[in-house]
């Protein structure tokens, strides 16, 4: 099984990098890294919390951009050039497939949010002279939280096609962002119930605090674990029951 | 694990994971560290992405400000502040998309409370605007904490309209510090003068008399910087 699932997730992960999108999204970000400590809200005193701020902020556009691009049109356009039929001829479950998907990009997700938070880094280091090592925890919680998104629109995608995937996928994570305004309306309604995706967001505390302790990355991990197993079971039960 | 029993106990799968991304969220909740700065991951994304558009914006609200000006200048020219209330969702929108568009915060708190003095208009509202107008003056300190000529607006309108001298000392307090920017001369002259005021009714000669000291330096400077002449007039 192991094998499979690290056979699929190999040609997923060779195929992304062979797009040049990937490259696209990296190239844009990288600048927009160096002209952030330019910008002219900088005024106020915090030059140094603001810069990890937007570096944090940027890379995680980045990165949802790029997670929607590698993972909204995945499976579909395999459906639809007939491509799919020669994994799933071999002794490949669906679930294999769906979940090898995930894999693939979820490698080539953590490679860009790697490099991205080097460059991050590199600007601290040039500009501020500090290398910014506490970045590393956000750009972690960022790679969970860009996991969970690509799981969800690997799932949708079983079903559906790149639109609906990628209109589903911003939706959702609206949706997980939006705890905290949603239950201002509704008082007395316990916070926790409320399946959202905030235990991800570490933004402040690494931008303007004292970052995040190991309790705390090993609680986002299980979050994380939960949403994965749970949308890749979802979308491959779709999958499974999809008439190819 | 073949096709059937994954089928079998996906649903179960499913459940148990749900439950462990509540209870891990549960658990997130209370050892999530405090920080300053308290911001969602949208707010985070909307500061950085109003930092970046800073060009656009400024262009926006410059543009919008060009169009407004004219009207403001010739045609309403001499019909007074009040009837100018139409303006006010542009200028609002200026400085929304500009908080450092300094004009915007200057007229509009004016045309606000002016605009509740008109013919016709009842106390209630009146009050509303006066409390609208001193809120968005305000607005424009908090935004422009150096702004000489905001700093004396807002103590200004607290004096004048509110009748509050106590909460306007501290704006001219602000308005006397050495790092606060004036454009020209000539308007810090003017500013002063509010300044000086908001001093005498709070009782403070000495504090008045300072001001007046800088307004005979301005007054005795030959060099003194004028503000600019409106050529639209």
């Amino acid at each position: 099984m192991l094998r499979r699932l690290t056979a699929i997730a190999g040609a997923v992960f060779l195929d992304a990098i062979k797009r040049k999108v990937v490259y696209a999204v990296l190239f844009f970000a990288v600048i927009l890294a160096f002209s952030a400590p330019s910008l002219p809200s900088y005024g106020a005193g915090v030059d140094v919390g603001v810069y990890r701020e937007v570096a944090l902020s940027l890379t995680f556009a980045a990165a949802l951009v790029l997670a929607l691009a590698l993972s909204a049109n995945r499976i579909p356009s395999e459906v639809e050039r007939r491509t799919v039929y020669n994994v799933i001829a071999k002794p490949v479950s669906r679930w294999e497939y769906v979940v090898g998907t995930w894999i693939g990009i979820a490698v080539v997700m953590a490679a860009v949010i790697a490099a991205f938070t080097a460059v991050d880094q590199l600007v601290g280091l040039v500009r501020y002279g500090d290398p910014m090592w506490r970045l590393w925890q956000g750009a972690l919680a960022i790679w969970l939280e860009t996991g969970v998104l690509t799981a969800f629109a690997v799932a949708v995608s079983a079903l559906s096609g790149a639109v609906v995937v990628t209109v589903a996928t911003l939706t959702f994570a609206f949706i997980g962002h939006a705890r905290q305004p949603v239950l201002a309306s509704a008082p007395g309604f316990p916070a926790w119930l409320y399946p959202s995706l905030d235990s991800f967001n570490i933004i402040n505390p690494v931008a303007h605090g004292a970052g995040v302790g190991v309790t705390y990355v090993a609680v986002m991990a299980l979050v994380f674990a939960g949403w994965v197993v749970a949308l890749l079971t979802l979308g491959s039960l779709g999958f499974a029951r999809r008439d190819l | 694990m073949t096709e059937r029993s994954y089928t079998r106990y996906a649903p179960a799968l499913v459940v148990l994971a749900l439950a462990v991304v509540l209870g891990g969220q549960a658990v997130a909740d209370r050892v999530a560290p405090q920080a300053p700065n308290g911001a969602l991951t949208g707010q985070s994304l909307g500061r950085a992405g109003f930092a970046y558009l800073t060009g656009l914006r400024q262009f926006g609200a410059a543009y919008l400000w060009n169009r407004l000006e004219p009207q403001m200048h010739e045609y309403y020219g001499g019909a007074g502040l009040g009837k100018m209330s139409f303006m006010l969702p542009s200028i609002k929108a200026i400085v929304t998309l500009d908080p450092q568009f300094v004009e915007g915060y200057y007229v509009a708190p004016e045309i606000l409370i002016e605009s509740g003095q008109r013919p016709g208009v009842t106390p209630a509202v009146a009050a509303e605007r006066l409390k609208a107008g001193l809120d968005l003056a305000k607005e424009g300190v908090v935004n422009n904490p150096k702004s000489g000529v905001l700093l004396a607006s807002y103590a200004e309108l607290l004096l004048t309209r509110a009748k509050d001298a106590t909460a306007a000392l501290p704006y001219a307090e602000r308005g006397m510090s050495p790092d606060v920017v004036w454009r020209t001369d000539e308007e810090k002259w003017d500013s002063y003068a509010v300044l000086r005021a908001i001093f005498t009714k709070n009782g403070l000669p000495a504090r008045a008399a300072e001001a007046q000291a800088v307004m005979d330096a301005i007054s005795a400077d030959p060099n003194a910087t004028k503000n600019a002449v409106d050529t639209d007039e």
